[in-house]
């Protein structure tokens, strides 16, 4: 167990922090709010340049296999300059879904061309508003040639920006388990598969996606490795957004630290009086717990081990709740400026808030937790 | 196979064949070892296992061998450790001497200070205790009045100190005592040695909520204390006072781990007096989730223990973490002995009954005792002051 970042992690997450911060700061976000697109296309490329889509991609098929730890390191900094790009949605989650199907000739080639930058993918598996992992109603039935989908998917990040989404899906007439399921490549812009964009307090790209009798043809279906795949994936994901929660966190901690500093009140700056001082030293405590229980999350991914899904819930559940305290007490201590959308501080409270409902809040986690514990 | 390795077998091979069977598993509040001028045991294993231990110096596994004790590096200590945790062995020697004054008179004893004292703690001759908080001087320890007037060859000391543990069966005191009026109230403060059967220190017991007394307040009327008995220089005591509470507050953070001992567990508990589903799940879903979310933050708490010792060995060590441990802990293990308690409901507020199980009897003693936790080696308001000043680097304030 790895709670301390190696020396490459190390030299990763200081260029990613100047990256995010001189190319993609929260300006960049407030740009981006003015246009339709999901993210800017230069600003990606970049990243693709410096190799960041190819991190979880296997050596031979171009990628990186950095390993999930600096995935998260780049979660956590992007997080901190709310940067918009398909780096979670494409780069991490669909690129560890494929990672964990069956080698085939178009999977071999999607992940190769995601590591390239020449195409990005998006992860739709929830069915539901209410986070549900195991609910999964998205039928494939044999046809000719290939395979009948019906089905919908609930909010999926990236999803019209992408070439590419992955569908998880189950035969119609078996019930559905990790096992016997499978993932779809779909093109999300193809005639049949209706997308619904779902404009969230966060202002990002997000899609309801329902496909009615759409064809695919047999090799754009890939069976999952094993029994066990379907729930990594979802670790995947978690355990990133309980990392961008944490950029978040701790950038609108910093700001108000440093406001806090700064503002006076009744002659004294506000940062001397004790009923300050306290709360942000309880949420100082809250940030160090944070930070390690996410190491190790990540580090339990990566190296899969068995308590994988406990560390997960752990981490999730932690970040939701430090994040609402974080965020919430950072507009509070910001006063009438806290709540104008001319400060950012609202705009880390926004993403995190969204952020603690997808891939499930605390009460979800704490109860798997504690199944996962044996009570 | 490193030195290490060697080390941690030889020391597993060690510890199977010298501890005792009845030396291992939970300590019970009456199976502690302590030391003393007038040393007892619970028991002739207890005697056994003590005397073994000490002849090896692993009372004190990390004092030099120059002065009886383990002379063992950390990373052997910390093996020393995980082997005992393995076999749950009994600590062999419980005293405030161990943690807090050895590694001050180490840091800032003179050569005959520590040649007299450190091989007296290591081999349990005396009982220590600590002289620092006085009625008027709590959170504000530096206004500490108890005053040591400079006779000349002996400061002759007069005053009180109050909620010193353990004061009634000690047999020395380390305090702190004031020397000087002038300049800030940290400079005129001394730290000094006293055996507590000079004439005129008196000792009472202080009854508390939990109904037991261990804490005393302890009476200085014109006693007699030779001058190499202070400890660091004259009126620099505040230097030696700050380093020791370091080791008292990692000494307290330490104490939420395993508290209920051996192997009965929370999620147990709860399922034997809340019930639980044929498959194991808590049927009380609000105790369920105030239980994962209770166990979840031991565990974060646990890791970032772990997490601070890894940074140390790859030399990236953020010195704020250890300040959190303390504030964290204390509260945490709080939480737990309230959510006990509501679990066992009447069970668990037993007061001197016969009828109540071992179980329901600590958890109600602990309900009570531990609210000392973060009362004690600093509040937890001084705690937050403390993260807030050195972590954050926020201004000082009118009152902090």
């Amino acid at each position: 167990m790895s709670l301390v970042l190696n020396e490459e992690q190390s030299i990763l997450q200081q260029s990613a922090a100047e990256f995010f911060s001189s190319v993609s700061p929260v300006t960049a976000f407030r740009d981006l709010r003015e246009t339709s697109q999901a993210y800017d296309a230069e600003t990606w490329s970049q990243m693709v340049e410096l190799g960041w889509s190819s991190i979880l991609v296997p050596e031979d098929l171009g990628g990186l296999e950095f390993g999930l730890t600096g995935m998260g390191v780049l979660a956590i900094e992007g997080a901190r300059t709310l940067a918009k790009s398909p780096l979670s949605s494409s780069a991490a989650v669909s690129v560890a879904a494929l990672n964990h199907c069956k080698p085939s000739t178009q999977r071999d080639a999607l992940l190769s061309a995601l590591a390239s930058g020449a195409k990005t993918a998006a992860f739709a598996h929830l069915e539901t508003a209410q986070f549900n992992p195991s609910i999964i109603r998205t039928q494939s039935a044999s046809a000719a040639d290939g395979f009948n989908i019906n089905g919908r998917k609930s909010c999926v990040e990236n999803a019209q920006s992408a070439d590419v989404v992955l569908i998880t899906a189950r035969s119609p007439d078996a019930g559905y388990s990790d096992s016997n399921g499978f993932v779809l490549l779909i093109d999300p812009n193809a005639e049949g598969v209706e997308s619904n964009s779902i404009g969230l307090v966060d202002e990002r790209e997000y899609a309801d996606i329902s496909i009615s009798d759409f064809k695919i043809a047999k090799d754009e279906k890939l069976e999952w490795n094993d029994g066990a795949a379907l729930t990594q994936v979802i670790n995947t994901a978690t355990v990133i957004a309980a990392c961008e929660l944490y950029g978040c966190s701790l950038e609108a901690f910093e700001r108000t630290l440093e406001y806090v500093k700064d503002r006076e009140q009744f002659g004294h700056k506000i940062g001397s009086f004790q009923a300050l001082q306290h709360r942000l030293a309880h949420q100082y405590t809250q940030l160090e717990l944070l930070k390690t229980v996410i190491y190790d999350a990540l580090s339990a991914v990566e190296k899969m081990r068995k308590d994988a899904s406990l560390a997960v819930s752990h981490a999730k559940a932690l970040a939701n709740d430090t994040a609402k305290l974080v965020t919430t007490e950072a507009i509070q201590m910001h006063g009438g400026i806290g709540i104008t959308d001319e400060l950012d501080i609202g705009l880390f409270y926004k993403r995190a808030r969204v952020l603690r409902t997808l891939w499930g809040d605390s009460v979800y986690h704490r109860s798997h937790f504690a199944s996962l514990s044996g009570y | 196979m490193s030195d290490l390795d060697a080390f941690r077998l030889e020391t597993r091979a060690w510890l199977e064949e010298n501890c005792p069977k009845s030396q291992r598993g939970p300590v019970t509040p009456d199976g502690v070892i302590w030391p003393g001028r007038n040393q007892t045991f619970p028991s002739e294993d207890a005697r056994l296992w003590f005397e073994r231990m000490r002849d090896k110096g692993w009372t004190c596994p990390d004092y030099p061998a120059e002065y009886a004790g383990g002379g063992l590096s950390p990373a052997e200590e910390k093996v020393l450790r995980e082997e005992m945790q393995r076999l749950n062995c009994c600590p062999p020697l419980t005293d405030q001497g161990i943690g807090m004054l050895g590694p001050a008179l180490l840091e800032f004893g003179t050569e005959e200070q520590k040649a007299e004292h450190l091989p007296k703690i290591v081999r349990g001759e005396l009982r220590w205790c600590q002289g620092y908080s006085e009625p008027g001087a709590g959170s504000d320890l530096a206004s500490l009045q108890c005053k040591a007037e400079d006779k000349g060859d002996h400061f002759l000391i007069n005053g009180t100190k109050i909620w010193t543990s353990y004061g009634v069966e000690s047999d020395w005191i380390f305090c702190l005592v004031r020397t000087s009026n002038d300049g800030p109230k940290q400079e005129g403060i001394t730290f000094i040695l006293v055996d507590m059967e000079t004439p005129g220190v008196k000792v009472k017991a202080i009854d508390l909520i939990s109904g037991a007394s261990e804490f005393a307040q302890v009476f200085f009327d014109d006693v007699k204390v030779p001058k190499d008995h202070v400890v660091g220089e004259i009126h620099k005591g505040w230097t030696v006072a700050k380093s020791l509470l370091k080791h008292e507050r990692k000494m307290m953070s330490e104490l939420s781990k395993g508290v209920l001992g051996g192997t009965v567990t929370l999620p147990d508990l709860a399922k034997e007096y809340i019930g639980c589903s044929d498959e194991g799940e808590i049927t009380q879903p609000l105790y369920r989730d105030a239980i994962a979310h209770h166990e979840m933050n031991m565990r974060a708490i646990g890791l970032t223990g772990y997490r601070t010792h890894q940074e140390a060995l790859a030399r990236k060590m953020d010195t704020n973490v250890p300040l959190i441990m303390k504030y964290l802990g204390t509260s945490e293990l709080q939480v737990k002995d309230e959510l006990l308690v509501d679990m066992m409901g009447v069970r668990g507020l037993g007061w001197k009954d016969e009828q109540f199980n071992e179980n329901e009897e600590r958890a109600t003693r602990e309900l009570l005792f531990n609210k000392a936790l973060t009362i004690a080696g600093g509040t937890n308001e001084i705690q937050l002051n403390i993260i807030a000043k050195r972590a954050l680097g926020l201004p000082k304030g009118p009152h902090s």
